[in-house]
């Protein structure tokens, strides 16, 4: 089982290879679309390097549909790290 | 038709003269490809020039990233013509597609239909496939740049260079632009399309990576028989696939590279 660290490690890493950002700019509250300019292409692109490291599929539409409820707020690192959790916490229990 | 423009500036990304001649292994094939006697430029892609958005290199082919290091050489250039009207500044581009993924078409060879999406998918990340786009540098360039007025990409594989001269030609004569950046460039990235400039030159022709780009305004006191440079491969001198047009002009106008 990955730990909350290894799971924020593998978003930074994903982050890193997709959008080319410097490893050493990224925090957990560093914001995907604000900060770092992410558009829908970017975010397929990090979840795919996620998947890859993890075997769990982020479901995109999901992702969406969260931004679509709470507009204005943005998705952080450490919220990444988290779907990731539950998702991976999800395919565990079943 | 006859030329009306003139080089206002110009920029050769050229291996430098100790790049070593050799024969390119392309190790995708079984047994390997070789490419007899090239020469590259001897920088990683990521290094050949800073992008102003990095994450544009997940998406650009080396000669995607080539040309956009010589079309980005132009933005001082460029200045007064977009600060006059961003909008009548034009991109006229020649290049090749992007390479293919070989590495995973050898994976697929052979492969189950139950097996093929899954090894496809895990082998190509989602922008993989705009990096064999042809349309994309140029795209980029022209957003890194500020210009707003036509993009144009040619992939023909002896003539874009002089289709791409010619249409900026054309907009510069009918006003539809003040300012022109041609731009070309040619990587050994892709063994097969490698191999099409090596087969198409005689033997002793180096393949060489390059790129140009040149800035062209209107000059009506150009000579009406004043046409494009168009030359074949020579023996014993160096080339450069489909930026070789350009590189040529480039290097014929007076501002050195």
């Amino acid at each position: 089982m990955l730990t909350d660290s290894d799971l924020l490690q593998h978003v930074k890493t994903s982050i890193v290879t997709a959008l080319g950002t410097q490893a050493d700019e990224l925090t957990p509250e560093t914001r995907l679309f604000e900060d770092l300019g992410v558009d829908s292409v970017d975010l397929l692109d990090v979840s795919y390097e996620l998947e890859r490291l993890t075997g769990c599929e982020l479901e995109l539409a999901e992702l969406f549909r969260r931004q679509d409820a709470q507009p204005g707020r943005d998705l952080t690192v450490q919220q990444l790290a988290d779907i990731l959790k539950g998702r991976l916490e999800a395919a565990e229990g079943q | 038709m006859s030329r009306v423009s003139r080089s206002r500036w110009s920029r050769c990304l050229l291996p430098p003269a100790d790049a070593p001649v050799e024969d390119r292994v392309y190790d995708v094939y079984d047994p390997p490809l070789v490419v007899a006697r090239t020469r590259a430029i001897p920088a990683a892609t990521q290094d050949l020039v800073e992008l102003p958005d990095r994450r544009a290199y997940r998406s650009l082919s080396r000669t995607g990233v080539l040309l956009c290091a010589a079309g980005l050489a132009a933005a001082e250039a460029l200045g007064p013509h977009l600060a006059a009207d961003r909008y009548r500044v034009g991109i006229y581009c020649a290049v090749d597609p992007g390479a293919q993924n070989y590495e995973c078409a050898r994976e697929l060879a052979g492969r189950s239909r139950e097996d093929f999406a899954a090894v496809f998918k895990q082998l190509n990340h989602p922008k993989r496939y705009l990096s064999q786009l042809a349309n994309l540098p140029a795209a980029h360039l022209g957003i890194f740049l500020g210009v707003r007025g036509p993009v144009n990409v040619y992939c023909h594989s002896t003539a874009a260079a002089l289709h791409a001269l010619e249409q900026a030609e054309l907009d510069l004569a009918g006003g539809t632009v003040t300012a022109a950046l041609v731009c070309s460039a040619f990587s050994l990235e892709d063994p097969l399309l490698a191999l099409r400039v090596r087969t198409s030159c005689p033997e002793e022709t180096v393949i060489r990576e390059g790129a140009a780009a040149v800035l062209l305004t209107v000059d009506a006191l150009l000579k009406a028989d004043n046409r494009w440079p168009r030359r074949e491969p020579r023996p014993g001198a160096e080339f450069s696939g489909i930026a070789q047009p350009l590189i040529d002009f480039a290097q014929e106008e007076s501002f050195p590279c």
